[in-house]
């Protein structure tokens, strides 16, 4: 067990690092804005970053407690108190929509700096608390954080792009991909890149190696499962569908759903442009469908899934001390529930022992009508009723099959976002539940 | 668009770039290669090779020291001295004539003669030298020539040989061929010629060879002497050049060097890891059991190496810092210079060169020029043996610290302080730190483990199956090491980056519990202690901790059941042997059993108190199911039919006992106010007690919580007296004898509790020197039997006969008889005692005690709320609470349970209050268990309360509630702990709590409310500062462990404050769903053996093979331990004696006694055993193993203590005379051997100075105490009738010791006199006492005994005990047995002491010995034959007299032969005393003359009449062989003895004079 004091030491060194380092690359941002694009002004800001840096590391580097900069107690328990799946949905959402809205603003290399420096300082700045470093610095976990950098980077590269693109076709330019479309050679540019790739990645590998050895585990045991049992960090979107959904829905079809759409993916996209070349303006439907299916329905959950989720799957504060003992209220209603015992304030139909199967079946359809009736509509009405309204266009263009596909798909992909709301909102459990065969929705 | 030779990307730089990759990846590689390089272990196995090289070249200077040389310099000097010798003349005389009668060699014979003639004129040394080497290669010329010609004749042989076999083939052809006879004859002639030759040629070879081997022969004797002084040389040097070899062996070379560099020592570096495989020592994964792979001694090296020459004693010990007391010579070593005397030489003393000579001069040693850890280090490289240095115990390795308090830090300095600055002739203090760091050292106990000796060698056990951790890691992080304490963790975390790896679920065993891991094996637990092979004890901490939990009876609430299954074997196997007797007393209290069956009862009181119950039980069982089945009609009542069933022989059942008295006849023992002080806190009463504290633990407890336990506890203890007393049955007290005429008195009372054994059990502040705790203190036991009006009954009963009231009781009884007083009068030492016990009060007196009969309205408000608390458990609260008011309405009158006693009561019945108590006892004994230490009726088939603790080891800690117990040891340790102390538990006042103060005494000096600038991970910000760190290191662990999660802290914090658990928790707990257990009075290292214990049961036998299976004997002997150390033997009798591993001076112990005696009596011992004896070591002592008593004080008890002259000295006296050399008297017990001869018991007392006996070791005897506690008290009281006595006879009035025991008794015997003893010396102060034993108990004790002796168990067997061998006595010797007789009765013999069936010898009754016609029945015939022939070779200290010297027989005139033939006189008389006393009886007069009839055919021989001799003779030997062969000839004097002739012999009668 590691008192806080011997946790400042150990982590001490790897603090003083990271802080040089990003003092390093801000000076060299300096040195480059100053030099190359000849601009002082921003110069002047990173070079006093870095320097603020460089103190930081020093201080980092005595490794006692009130000297390693760290977020006051009190932001800490803030945060902690502050989060919850709801807000961090709800956050995460707000978020993303703010970087879509003011993307203009947000792709200007100083700005998107500026959020990266913010970032990693907030990230050093956590990282002097013991229960943040357990989760962030576990092994396994270290990819991740890298994963989510390189994601947030190409996300940002990807933006930049088109925001440049639509500037450019606004002005009747053609986009930046279609000035540099000539054919290269296999060697050396293919090739030779492919070599120094691979000599690059070997070397780190190697490096990775070394620094982060493969964690020892607890043994695998039938009789007891570790907790939190988590999925491989890839999956861990799908896990986090679980909480709202039965299995067979969030772990068999949902994902096969999610297979099938991408590749029916190609056949629905009737918009020829923005071929070759990244553009927002010209494809908002695809963009926003594709960008909130990918990262807010897959990558803040898997965020949440590996920094957010701890013992007994319940939601941890990233400052919180990941107590088996925390208890967390589930007592969630299903819709049948609510339906007959709170709205009708009567008691659920319920078929007679021994009466025949029909009656039994009849007797649960009736029970579950509220719930059946709602998802049939949903997916039954909805679709067509979308097609005359907010689809019209897309329906003439696509025809009825594509439309239903595309339409069913979409409506697929929003039960998941619509069950969480419904949870956390009413504490519906499932609205369709037939335990007796094994089927909730 | 067709390619170009534009590239895309810059090619310069892509270049730039593969270059800066290329370079990356060769730093990523090179820092991979370094890693590897790195890795901790090569470097511990880079030094360690450098500690065996540095160890190894220390032992070829030692050995290629000045001593060596001079060994070598006196052999090479033999040598030379053999070579100059004269050549024996005899030889040489007999060589040459040899020689001479070869013609051929006359010439070489004159010449040799010649020189040696020459020889022995010849002065000259040198010359004399030549002219031998000449004369001898002369002489092995002769030889050789013999040699040739040997070869040559055998040559010729040969030769001739083939010509015969052509010879023969020729004349065989020509027969074939059918030649004419001439023919045929004259190749018949030729080939006898040439046999003729073939003769002639075999004769020469074989004289040749015969003259050769001959002269070689004389040759060998003439040059033996040189020849023998040069092997001795050459044996002398091979030693050196073996350790030299080994040295260059190891050293490391170019080769090695190479192999070792980075980036090479990747591939095949001689540096490589280590591991055993271990197949079937497999760890459990889960989901299969998987092969260990123990890689531990790839760091561990010299894990198993021994010390040269001690297959023991680890090479490297661990680090460890001695003081040491160095002699130093008389003068300075002055190095005598050419020219220089060591007289002139009184200058200053200055260091020469290295300085070493001057060193081996002055102290036999050397310093080694470079350390081995610290280059710097005055580090001993040479200890010559016997030198001062090896005298005052410096060993090769030893780094000198400090001289004489002046530090040490450099060779140099050392140098000075050993050379320059003594003051010379005065011992110069050293301190020296010896041994090496982890993980160099070897294992401290190498008898026991990892060595090849061991019985678990390394191969075969590996390291993780004991210590546990990650065996197959080679980093010390990932090996799981566990530290042992707060500061170690800290050290291992910065110096090794430990970390507590919680995924490995197996963690190395820290220190103080490593220990455990032998339970693993060792399910019997009692084969850790220590014995004969391994004296040292295995695991004593493990030992203790079993030795708790079976005082404790934890196992009465926590099954340890070491069953997995009827036959699997899991661990320790502890259970509560069932509860037959209880079932039995409750059947005995059913008033319907005598109607079942007359003989119920008869059954149920044998089950109640007989030593074999099975026949009982089960006819008992049949008899109850019977009257269930009987159903309306049944007699019993339903919880006897409920009961019955236990009665039943469960599989496997359990064998130990509830440790508690029995209650179920409590109320006539004690009364109100006892009970209430002792339950409310049984140490107030008792400070020693082993009853647990279960009421007044509230220091956890706050607020509301507080107030409830404050105001419920008192009602509880009410509660539980009351349902006590309620169900106590009616007990029959034990009347006083009839006959008594003296007055009780309580000094003859005190006396009795002294001498008659009270004291081998318990305590009492007047006898302070005994120290059992097996049985309660009795100081205060008359304040707790006043208590009672009836308790002096009580007490008087239990003296008596403990087992009336508590039948299986461990307190035996004494068989107290009365006693007549030398003035006539008659006395009951019971009475005595119980009048002087009810005067030990010790003043003690119960306080604050509620009235007994009456209820106050708050008392009974109370006691209605716990009532409706239980009822509450069955009936809604509305309920509950009517019903807690008014009771159970008379229609609820077939409730089943507890409930039924509240049937019929209303609020105002009378003794409402009292039932209403009984009811809410039996809830709270229920609830408390308390029947699982007590017998309690009602509760005979209630199950054990609490956790089962058979894998508790392993128990996982997701399944452990640690509730708060962090925060609540956190406001402890910061000080603010206790809150709601109630008035009756201040710590100062209460000794329990003083008991249990954080971390106890480790504890004092650490100021608790320390300020310490750590925090926990676990701790908000809550929390006062404290950490591990900031206690003391032991709860520091613990401490740690809890923070972790760790069942260990868990553990701990159970056994200090159990109930503390509730801390925080009571506000959301119901009163009676809180922990209930209680608080044990142990002190830290009594929990620590406890934990130890229960850590170590993890139910997870290794496979069959590695369990510890002993043999038959070794069974015998573990089964028969547990029981004894049960019973307590030990108390009174010496089950092993002392051994001392004296380490001596030679001839210093004295001469070896003259042992003329028998020949079957002489000790024999091996002759290497005897050769080995004589070895000295560098010290130049031999080691003895003496076996035996050391003779005691007859006035203090205390071991004696003599001068040099054996005359008795005082500690004091000692200690101030330089000039005595205190000497200690030892007795042996077993022949021994010192100074290579044997010393036989018996023969004299070896006196052991002092000194060899503080260089060698000590092993403490187990039992005797109560032997040495009453000898001097024996030979106090006997010197007031006798001033003569002899110290030594007292022994013979005390419980004997029982080594020998096996081999002295027959077991049949010793099983009868355990289960029913009887008095046989008649000396005796006290007897041997009755104990409950089960005939198991019994018969496991015999065999025991029998086990240790080697003597043959179950059953024996002796040819002396068949009457064929007496009657083939009786046909070399007519009269064998009367003429013995003779011996017997004559009055300077046998019955000058022994009682003989009716007649006693006259004078001092303490002068009597054993009853002779008991021997028959008693002893095994090998033990009387040598027990005549020499007794004090059994008991040393015996008084019984050689009566039979080996040498001089008794008169002819009593039995004609030799002193064998008389002792096998006595001994058939004495083993046949029944044969010859029925022969010489007629029962004749008793007998009825028998009416004639038919035989019976299944007629029992005793029974009926015989078949009429007429018909018994008549009868054909051929129809019945059996009869012919079993009647002894109607002429044998011994038909006599057979009891079938008695009638057909006229009675003989013989009386003694």
């Amino acid at each position: 067990m590691h008192s806080n004091e011997l946790f400042l030491q150990d982590v001490s060194g790897f603090l003083g690092g990271y802080y040089a380092a990003i003092a390093i690359i801000n000076g060299v941002m300096a040195v480059l804005l100053w030099k190359r694009y000849d601009s002082p002004g921003w110069a002047a800001v990173w070079a006093a970053f870095a320097s603020v840096m460089m103190i930081l590391a020093s201080l980092a580097l005595t490794g006692t407690e009130g000297t390693v900069p760290a977020l006051p107690d009190a932001a800490r328990s803030l945060v902690n108190t502050l989060s919850g799946p709801v807000n961090y949905t709800v956050g995460t959402t707000v978020l993303l929509v703010g970087l879509f809205v003011f993307r203009r603003f947000f792709v200007k290399p100083m700005v998107a700096w500026s959020l990266f420096n913010a970032a990693v300082l907030l990230m050093g700045l956590s990282m002097a608390d013991q229960n943040f470093a357990l989760i962030v610095m576990k092994p396994d976990n270290v990819p991740i954080v890298g994963l989510v950098f390189l994601l947030a980077f190409f996300t940002w590269v990807a933006t930049k792009q088109a925001v440049v693109n639509d500037e450019r076709i606004a002005r009747g330019e053609p986009p930046m991909e279609k000035l540099a479309d000539e054919k290269v050679l296999v060697w050396p540019d293919l090739v030779y890149t492919e070599l120094i790739c691979m000599v690059a990645v070997s070397a780190l590998l190697l490096v990775w190696a070394l620094l982060l050895q493969a964690p020892l585990e607890e043994p695998a045991s039938s009789v007891k499962t570790p907790n939190p049992s988590k999925a491989p960090w890839y999956f861990l979107g799908l896990q986090e569908m679980l909480v709202y959904f039965d299995p067979w829905y969030a772990g068999v079809v949902l994902p096969s759903l999610v297979i099938f759409g991408l590749m029916a993916m190609p056949y629905l996209d009737f918009n020829k442009k923005g071929n070759g070349y990244y553009s927002i303006s010209e494809r908002k439907f695809a963009y926003l469908t594709w960008q909130f299916g990918f990262l807010e329905l897959w990558i803040t959950l898997i965020i949440l899934g590996t920094f957010l989720r701890g013992p007994n799957w319940n939601f941890y504060g990233p400052f919180e001390y990941w107590s088996p003992y925390k208890v967390e209220v589930l007592n969630n209603v299903d819709l049948r529930d609510m339906f007959w015992v709170n709205f009708m304030n009567m008691p659920r139909p319920v078929a007679a022992s021994g009466s025949p199967w029909y009656v039994q079946v009849g007797t649960i359809l009736l029970r579950e009508a509220p719930g059946l009736l709602l998802l049939g509509g949903y997916l039954v009405i909805l679709p067509p009723l979308l097609a005359v309204t907010v689809f019209r266009r897309y329906y003439a263009k696509m025809g009825f099959i594509r439309y239903m596909v595309m339409a069913n798909l979409m409506l697929l992909m929003l039960t998941l976002p619509i069950k969480m709301v419904l949870r956390w909102t009413m504490n519906l459990r499932y609205i369709v539940s037939i335990p007796e065969i094994s089927l909730n929705f | 668009m067709p390619a170009t030779e534009q590239t895309l990307w810059n090619m310069k730089t892509l270049h730039v770039v593969f270059g800066v990759s290329a370079i990356g990846l060769l730093v990523a590689t090179v820092a991979m290669l370094t890693a590897d390089h790195n890795r901790p272990w090569k470097k511990y196995q880079r030094e360690f090779r450098d500690l065996e090289t540095w160890t190894t070249a220390a032992r070829v200077a030692e050995e290629d020291s000045r001593a060596f040389e001079q060994r070598a310099r006196e052999l090479e000097q033999g040598l030379a001295e053999a070579r100059r010798a004269d050549l024996e003349p005899s030889l040489t005389e007999a060589f040459l004539a040899e020689v001479r009668t070869v013609a051929a060699d006359s010439e070489a014979a004159a010449l040799a003669a010649a020189d040696v003639e020459r020889l022995r004129g010849e002065e000259n040394l040198e010359e004399r030298l030549v002219l031998r080497g000449d004369l001898l290669q002369r002489l092995r010329d002769i030889v050789d020539r013999c040699r040739f010609r040997e070869d040559l004749s055998a040559g010729q042989l040969k030769l001739s040989k083939a010509e015969l076999d052509k010879a023969r083939a020729d004349y065989e052809l020509a027969v074939s061929d059918d030649l004419p006879a001439s023919q045929l004859d004259q190749l018949l002639a030729t080939a006898d010629e040439v046999r003729e030759r073939v003769a002639e040629a075999s004769r020469t070879s074989q004289a040749d060879t015969t003259h050769r081997k001959k002269l070689e022969e004389l040759l060998r004797r003439i040059t033996a002497p040189e020849d023998d002084a040069a092997k001795a040389l050459a044996d002398h040097r091979q030693s050196l050049e073996m350790i030299t070899k080994t040295l260059a062996d190891k050293a490391p070379n170019i080769g090695k060097s190479v192999l070792e560099l980075p980036v090479l020592d990747a591939f095949n570096s001689p540096l490589r890891i280590d591991q055993i495989w271990l197949p079937k020592l497999t760890f459990n994964n889960n989901f299969r059991d998987v092969a260990r792979f123990d890689r531990c001694t790839t760091c561990h090296k010299g894990i198993d190496k021994t010390a040269a020459g001690a297959p023991t004693d680890p090479a490297y010990p661990q680090l460890e810092t001695l003081t040491i007391s160095l002699a130093t010579p008389k003068k300075p070593p002055l190095l005598v210079g050419e020219g220089e005397t060591e007289a002139s030489s009184s200058r200053v003393v200055t260091i020469e060169g290295d300085g070493n000579r001057q060193l081996e001069k002055a102290y036999g040693m050397q310093l080694a020029e470079r350390g081995l850890f610290d280059p710097d280090a005055p580090t001993v490289s040479v200890v010559l043996p016997e030198s001062p240095a090896a005298i005052a115990g410096l060993r090769t390795g030893d780094v000198i610290e400090s001289i004489d308090g002046g530090r040490s830090y450099a060779r140099g300095v050392a140098l000075t302080g050993l050379i320059e600055s003594p003051d010379w002739g005065r011992p110069l203090e050293l301190v020296v730190r010896r041994g090496v760091p982890e993980p160099y050292s070897s294992h401290p106990r190498l008898d026991l483990f990892v060595g090849s000796l061991s019985p678990h060698p390394k191969q075969v056990f590996g390291c993780t199956i004991c210590h546990e951790g990650q065996g197959s890691a080679t980093s010390f992080k990932w090996a799981s090491h566990t530290p042992n304490n707060p500061a170690q963790a800290r050290d291992w975390h910065d110096e090794y980056g430990w970390f507590d790896n919680h995924h490995w679920i197996y963690p190395m065993l820290s220190e103080r519990f490593e220990e455990s891991s032998c339970l693993k094996c060792h399910h019997q637990v009692v084969d850790l202690e220590p014995s004969s092979r391994f004296p040292e004890p295995p695991a004593p901490k493990l030992v203790k901790g079993y030795h708790l939990i079976r005082e404790y009876g934890c196992y009465g609430c926590h099954e340890i059941n070491g069953y997995a299954g009827a036959d699997t074997r899991v661990g320790p196997d502890m259970r509560l042997s069932p509860p037959y007797h209880e079932v039995a007393e409750a059947l005995l209290g059913d008033p319907g059993l005598a109607s079942v069956d007359p003989a119920a009862a008869g059954w149920a009181r044998e089950v109640r108190s007989g030593p074999d119950t099975r026949q009982a039980r089960e006819r008992l069982v049949d008899l109850v199911a019977r009257d269930a089945e009987a159903g309306e009609d049944a007699k019993l009542t339903p919880r006897s039919h409920t009961l019955a069933p236990l009665l039943k022989d469960p599989e496997t059942p359990g064998r130990f006992p509830k440790v508690g008295p029995s209650l179920r006849y409590v109320a006539s023992k004690v009364g109100f106010d006892w009970l209430y002080s002792w339950l409310r806190n049984p140490m107030d009463f008792r400070p020693s007690t082993k009853m647990p504290r279960f009421f007044g633990l509230w220091d956890h407890l706050s607020g509301a919580g507080l107030e409830e336990s404050q105001r419920y506890e008192p009602i509880e203890i009410r509660s539980i007296i009351a349902y006590l007393q309620a169900a106590s049955e009616p007990f029959d007290y034990v009347q006083p004898y009839e006959g008594i005429t003296a007055k009780p008195d309580p000094e003859r009372g005190r006396k009795v509790v002294q001498v008659r054994g009270c004291l081998a059990c318990h305590q009492h502040e007047e006898f302070p020197r005994a120290m059992s705790n097996q049985g309660p203190n009795l100081s205060r036991i008359g304040a707790k039997m006043q208590s009672n009006p009836n308790g002096a009954a009580w007490l008087y009963s239990w003296l008596r006969e403990p087992g009336r009231y508590h039948p299986k009781t461990l307190m035996p009884n004494v068989l107290l008889e009365p006693v007549t007083l030398p003035d006539g009068t008659v006395s009951d030492p019971a009475l005595d005692a119980t009048v002087w016990l009810m005067q030990s009060t010790d003043d003690w007196q119960p306080e604050d005690i509620p009235a007994a009969d009456r209820l106050t309205d708050d008392e009974r408000a109370a006691t209605e709320e716990l009532a409706q608390l239980y009822l509450e458990g069955r009936f809604t609260t509305k309920k509950a609470e009517e019903y807690a008011r008014g009771g159970l309405p008379e229609s609820m009158a077939d409730i089943k349970g507890d409930e039924t006693m509240l049937v019929g009561l209303t609020a105002d019945s009378p003794g409402r209050d009292h039932r209403l108590l009984e009811y809410v006892g039996k809830k709270t004994i229920a609830k408390l268990a308390c029947y699982s230490c007590h017998n309690i009726p009602g509760f005979e088939d209630a199950k054990p309360a609490g956790a089962a603790l058979a894998d508790w080891g392993r128990k996982e800690s997701s399944k452990i509630a640690f509730e708060q117990i962090v925060p609540y040891l956190m406001h402890q340790l910061s000080g603010h702990g206790g809150h709601g102390h109630g008035s009756a538990h201040g710590s100062e006042q209460d000794p329990a709590a003083a008991h249990m103060s954080i971390g106890d005494e480790r504890t004092a000096g650490i100021p608790a409310d320390r300020p310490v600038a750590q925090d926990l991970a676990y701790a908000s910000g809550e929390q006062p500062h404290v950490s591990p760190e900031s206690v003391d290191p032991d709860t520091g662990y613990f401490l740690e462990k809890l923070l972790a999660h760790d069942r260990q802290g868990f553990l701990w914090q159970k056994l200090r404050e159990p109930r503390s658990y509730d801390y925080k928790k009571t506000e959301n707990k119901s009163y009676n769903e809180r922990y209930r257990m209680p608080q044990f009075p142990f002190d830290a290292e009594e929990r620590e053996a406890v934990m130890t214990f229960v850590l170590g049961l993890v139910a997870e036998p290794p496979a069959e093979e590695f369990l510890h299976r002993p043999d038959r004997r070794e069974q015998a002997r573990l089964d028969g331990l547990v029981v004894a150390e049960q019973y307590n033997c030990g108390g009174c009798h010496v089950l092993e004696t002392d051994r001392w591993d004296v380490r001596y001076e030679p001839g210093e112990l004295g001469e070896a006694p003259t042992l003329a005696d028998y020949a079957f009596l002489q000790p024999h011992f091996p002759v290497k055993k005897l050769e080995d004896s004589l070895e000295t070591d560098r010290r130049g002592r031999r080691l003895a193993s003496l076996h035996g008593m050391p003779i005691l004080d007859p006035e203090t008890g205390k071991p004696e203590l003599v001068d040099q002259d054996f005359v008795p000295i005082d500690r004091e006296e000692a200690d101030e005379d330089p000039e005595i050399i205190p000497h200690r008297p030892f007795m042996l017990y077993r022949d021994a051997i010192v100074d290579g001869e044997p010393w036989a018991v018996g023969s004299q007392t070896i006196y052991v100075p002092e000194d060899a006996l503080a260089a060698g070791k000590t092993y403490p005897p187990r039992g005797g105490d109560l032997a040495r506690l009453l000898f001097p008290v024996v030979i106090a009281d006997e010197k007031e009738i006798n001033p003569n006595v002899k110290p030594s006879d007292a022994w013979g009035w005390l419980p004997p010791p029982l080594v020998g025991e096996g081999s002295k008794v027959q077991s049949g015997w010793l099983h009868k006199f355990l289960l029913a003893p009887h008095p046989i010396r008649p000396a005796a102060v006290l007897r041997m006492p009755r104990f409950h034993f089960s005939t198991q108990e019994a018969a496991a004790l015999v065999d025991y005994f029998a086990a240790v002796d080697g003597a043959e168990f179950p059953y024996d067997y002796d040819a002396r005990y068949e009457d064929s061998t007496l009657a083939e006595r009786e046909r070399s010797h007519p009269g064998h047995l009367d003429d013995a007789m003779k011996i017997v009765t004559n009055t300077n013999y046998c019955v000058k002491c022994h009682l003989l069936g009716d007649y006693a010898p006259p004078g001092n009754p303490k002068a009597l010995a054993p009853q002779l016609t008991a021997v028959q029945q008693r002893l095994r015939p090998d033990y009387v034959h040598g027990w005549i022939g020499n007794p004090k070779r059994f008991l040393p200290y015996t008084g019984m007299p050689v009566n039979i010297p080996f040498d001089k027989p008794v008169s002819q005139e009593l039995y004609r032969g030799d002193s064998d033939q008389q002792l096998s006189a006595l001994t058939d008389l004495l083993m046949h005393y029944d044969t010859f006393a029925n022969s010489r009886v007629s029962l004749e007069a008793y007998l009825q003359p028998a009416e004639p009839e038919k035989p019976a055919e299944n007629n029992p021989p005793g029974n009926a009449a015989p078949p009429p001799a007429a018909e018994a003779e008549n009868e054909s030997p051929l129809e019945n062989p059996l009869r012919s062969a079993d009647l002894p000839d109607a002429g044998d004097p011994l038909l006599g003895s057979s009891a079938a002739s008695n009638r057909r012999r006229p009675p003989r009668r013989r009386r003694l004079e």
